[in-house]
């Protein structure tokens, strides 16, 4: 497809002021597109000069960036040393939530400390400048840095929501500058509701952290609860939440958070709710539902520790045997062994998201599918990618072939752009968004 | 510091004072344990530094300024402040209203000295008869302050520091210097020591009482002596409770007080213990009680109060809820983990939710205590103070916007407790904790009792 705004700008290119002051664009290799067909490749804004380039996407179906709704330049945060990373989505679009350095600084003002030059060049930087088609200044220590735009120590931390809905490109949509701790926060949503930021290393600080805020329009970051945080919040409609605070259960009706209910056998770990029922699984591979008022033990999935519903008859759980195993409201069924890694080691799930038919299973370093009759590994780099560089963080999407992948490539630390990158997956093929 | 570099460091500044020709020249100032007269430690029991200073009378008429000995003895004709020894750098307390020391009742300016450091716990309670303090810790060798009126080494009972502890016994071991030490003051005497106890709470143990009846010291952990709810009637120390951890206390009057244990709720009528017939609801984070009802507030934002035997439950939010406090007509003062103070008014109406934290500041320390009077409610997180007056939130003091720091600075300061007598009779119980590194060897420690006259702080 056509690479839009980040085409090559053969002379005659004036202006670049960096037209996007939110989220900027990233060309695809360090390069902030500024406007007017010029881009910053780290030693302001050129013209004639080619952004374009392409982060190499760990998956191997990989197409051409964009395609998902009306393709717009992919994202551009400006956040380096990435403390969370969170991705939710709906029928509005997709939302990312990104915490860290540089969080509510503007990317396109972001300068470069030189001092850092040389000896953080970025790979493949062709003599440690940025390289990229027409790559400028090879061997500038301006190149590579850390943002020194006021972001030095705390400064510019914090939180920040970017949103795309599939026409406009990404827009940071609310930051929060936050001095405090800002790792470990997850994001969630009501379909067409309120989104929620929870969680926080409580543990590693002794200041009070929010560890549930809500955000939309008309509370940009309004704190609902302090100390202990939420370990796991699920939107089941736009005005209705549950969220799970040690043993205990919360409730959100669309306006305001409540206790709810009694408290489950054990600590919770991952909820899935409807309208009629909660189930939760326990830290301890317990499995159990709340329903008219009293939680009921369900059928072992035995040492179960990642789940996933799309119905009360229909849950999916990842046990510790790296099994596949599905819940049909009366009985486990083992599905599928999802194997080892591709280093041969033990698959480190990180989450399971589904819709339908379609079951994504994703590891740091890898996706897996499990379509309803095989399953299909759509990415394994566990030896590859420098150690572990490159990382899926989150999966959610809108529908078994609308899925989205939030991803951390820890080698762009030194990009204007920060190291989060999304990925949109087809159902074929993936797609830097 | 051991025992044989104490005894040397005594020596040495008695050697250095002798040699100066400054022996007993304090005219009537040189009491050590409690002398007091013109021109010398007015009123002081030894260890109290004259004005908020940090020059101790290490000798008859001589003044240790520096920590470094006994070296200062140009005052010695009139000794302490007055006769122009030097004074370091006092403790400034961090309110922009603050007025000369003391003033309360008919007490002087002689300041609390509180020894040792750092202090684990320092709280405090009042009634008609006074203020008490109590510091509570597991302290190292900087305990040593305090005097030494018989001249055998060993600190004084009295002297105001944990190093006076049992008349010596802090000399023999260090395990003796922990433990908890209870301070008075009834207005009129000045500061003098009220209890002491070797078995410590490692800061755990908080200090509340009945009113003209006993103090109260409890904890939500054994104490090294495995209590958690101990009872002092003059002097006399009794463990009521070991084993499970008190949650929340509360005492009305002289013959009614309240304790919770988890989701028991334990009733004293002035002699005994009972353990009331109906259950908690959840466990207290904190409680307000008085003749005829009892308030709890806990996490998630319960609420619930006990009347006629029957609980009434009612959530506010999903917040840690960790302070209550009732006033009148079942109006309703509840503080919140996120630093935010809940309000149900006279009319049983939520009114909007006041936060007490800088106004750009992003902190949320959470909300310690709710103390009121009448119309009047106090309310303090670590580093800030306000007052309801009836009908607005006043800040009294709020230095939140740094982030904390333990050690030095603006952060180290932090409002453990208060309660008072009345609205304008209020007592406030700080440390800070950067005292402990800019101190001297035997200066005061880091724990402050400040007197808020309704207008002004007074160091106390």
């Amino acid at each position: 497809m056509a690479m839009g705004a980040a085409l090559l700008c053969l002379g005659g290119c004036v202006g670049g002021n960096g037209s996007q002051v939110d989220a900027g664009s990233d060309t695809g290799r360090g390069c902030f597109d500024c406007g007017g067909g010029c881009f910053d490749c780290g030693t302001g804004c050129q013209c004639g000069v080619g952004g374009d380039g392409n982060w190499v996407s760990p998956f191997p179906n990989t197409g051409d960036d964009g395609t998902w709704g009306v393709h717009t330049s992919p994202l551009c945060t400006g956040v380096t040393q990435v403390q969370s990373t969170g991705i939710w989505s709906d029928a509005r679009g997709v939302y990312l939530l990104v915490t860290g350095l540089g969080a509510t600084s503007d990317p396109s003002s972001a300068e470069r400390d030189p001092m850092n030059g040389d000896q953080d060049a970025p790979i493949g930087g062709g003599g440690g400048g940025f390289a990229g088609a027409g790559g400028v200044g090879g061997g500038q220590s301006s190149d590579a840095g850390v943002p020194i735009n006021g972001c030095d120590g705390s400064g510019c931390q914090g939180h920040a929501i970017y949103f795309n809905d599939g026409e406009n490109g990404w827009q940071r949509k609310y930051s929060l500058e936050d001095k405090g701790p800002v790792g470990g926060f997850a994001l969630a949503g009501l379909p067409n509701g309120s989104l929620f930021e929870y969680g926080g290393q409580q543990e590693f600080t002794s200041l009070p952290i929010c560890g549930l805020r809500r955000v939309d329009p008309d509370h940009p970051w309004t704190c609902e609860r302090t100390g202990r945080a939420p370990t796991s919040l699920f939107g089941v409609s736009s005005s209705l939440a549950y969220a799970s605070i040690g043993a205990s259960l919360v409730r959100f009706d669309g306006t305001a958070w409540t206790a709810h209910g009694p408290s489950a056998p054990t600590d919770i770990g991952t909820l899935w709710a409807d309208e009629n029922q909660v189930t939760a699984l326990g830290f301890q591979s317990e499995v159990s539902t709340l329903r008219g008022g009293s939680w009921t033990s369900e059928t072992s999935a035995p040492f179960a520790y990642r789940m996933w519903g799309n119905a009360a008859n229909d849950l999916w759980f990842v046990d510790t045997s790296n099994h596949l195993v599905h819940f049909d409201g009366s009985e486990t069924t083992g599905i599928a062994d999802l194997g080892p890694d591709g280093c041969g080691h033990w698959r480190n799930v990180t989450g399971i998201w589904g819709s339908g038919d379609s079951v994504y299973i994703y590891s740091p370093s890898s996706l897996q599918r499990w379509d309803g009759t095989t399953l299909e590994t759509l990415g394994d780099w566990a030896c590859t990618f420098n150690d572990g560089s490159i990382i899926v963080q989150r999966v959610w999407g809108n529908g078994p072939d609308e899925v989205f992948v939030a991803m951390s490539d820890f080698t762009r630390s030194i990009r204007r752009c920060g190291e989060t990158i999304v990925v949109y997956f087809d159902g074929d093929e993936f797609h830097r968004l | 510091m051991t025992l044989e570099r104490s005894r040397h460091m005594w020596m040495l500044a008695l050697a250095i004072a002798n040699a100066m020709g400054c022996v007993g020249s304090g005219g009537g100032g040189s009491g050590l344990d409690g002398g007091s007269g013109s021109g010398g430690f007015t009123g002081g029991t030894g260890g109290f530094m004259p004005d908020g200073g940090r020059c101790f009378e290490c000798f008859p008429g001589c003044f240790d300024c520096f920590g470094t000995g006994c070296f200062d003895c140009s005052g010695g004709a009139g000794g302490g402040a007055d006769a122009g020894v030097t004074q370091q750098v006092p403790w400034v307390p961090p309110f922009q209203r603050t007025g000369e020391n003391g003033g309360w009742r008919s007490t002087g300016d002689d300041t609390l000295c509180v020894g040792g450091g750092p202090l684990e716990g320092f709280w405090l309670w009042s009634d008609a008869r006074g203020v008490y303090a109590m510091a509570d810790g597991n302290l190292d060798a900087r305990i040593f302050l305090g005097t030494d009126a018989a001249g055998d080494g060993a600190g004084d009972a009295d002297s105001g520091g944990f190093g006076g502890m049992g008349g010596g016994s802090c000399f023999e071991g260090l395990e003796h210097c922990q433990g908890r030490v209870i301070y008075f003051n009834d207005g009129e005497s000045g500061w003098k020591l009220e209890h002491r106890t070797a078995a410590g709470s490692f800061g755990g143990a908080r200090l509340s009482g009945l009113p003209l009846a006993e103090l109260a010291v409890h904890s939500s952990f054994a104490d090294s002596a495995g209590c958690t709810l101990a009872l002092i009637d003059n002097g006399t120390e009794r463990c009521d409770q070991s084993g499970p951890g008190i949650e929340a206390f509360f005492g009305v009057d002289a013959q009614l007080a309240f304790a919770t244990i988890g989701t028991n709720l334990l009733v004293y009528d002035g002699a005994l213990w009972n353990v009331h017939p109906t259950p908690l609801p959840f466990a207290a984070a904190a409680m307000w009680a008085d003749a005829t009802n009892v308030v709890i507030v806990g996490d998630l934002g319960r609420i619930s109060r006990l009347r006629d035997g029957v609980w009434t439950n009612s959530n506010r939010s999903i917040e840690s809820l960790t302070a209550v406090w009732a006033g009148v007509d079942d109006e309703l003062w509840v503080g919140t983990a996120g630093g935010e103070i809940l309000h149900r008014d006279r009319e049983g109406t939520w009114q909007p939710t006041l936060p007490l934290r800088g106004v750009t500041c992003p902190n949320r320390d959470p909300l310690r205590g709710i103390w009121g009077s009448g119309d009047t409610v106090y309310f303090h997180t670590d580093r800030a103070i306000a007052r309801w007056d009836g009908s607005a939130l006043r800040e009294l003091g709020n230095w939140t916007c740094a982030l904390p720091d333990p050690n030095f600075g603006d952060n180290s300061r932090i409002i453990r407790d208060i309660w008072g007598n009345g609205p304008d009779e209020v007592f406030v119980a700080m440390t800070d904790g950067s005292r402990f590194f800019s101190r001297s060897f035997d200066d005061c420690g880091d724990g402050f009792v400040l007197y808020f006259d309704g207008s002004e702080f007074h160091r106390l």
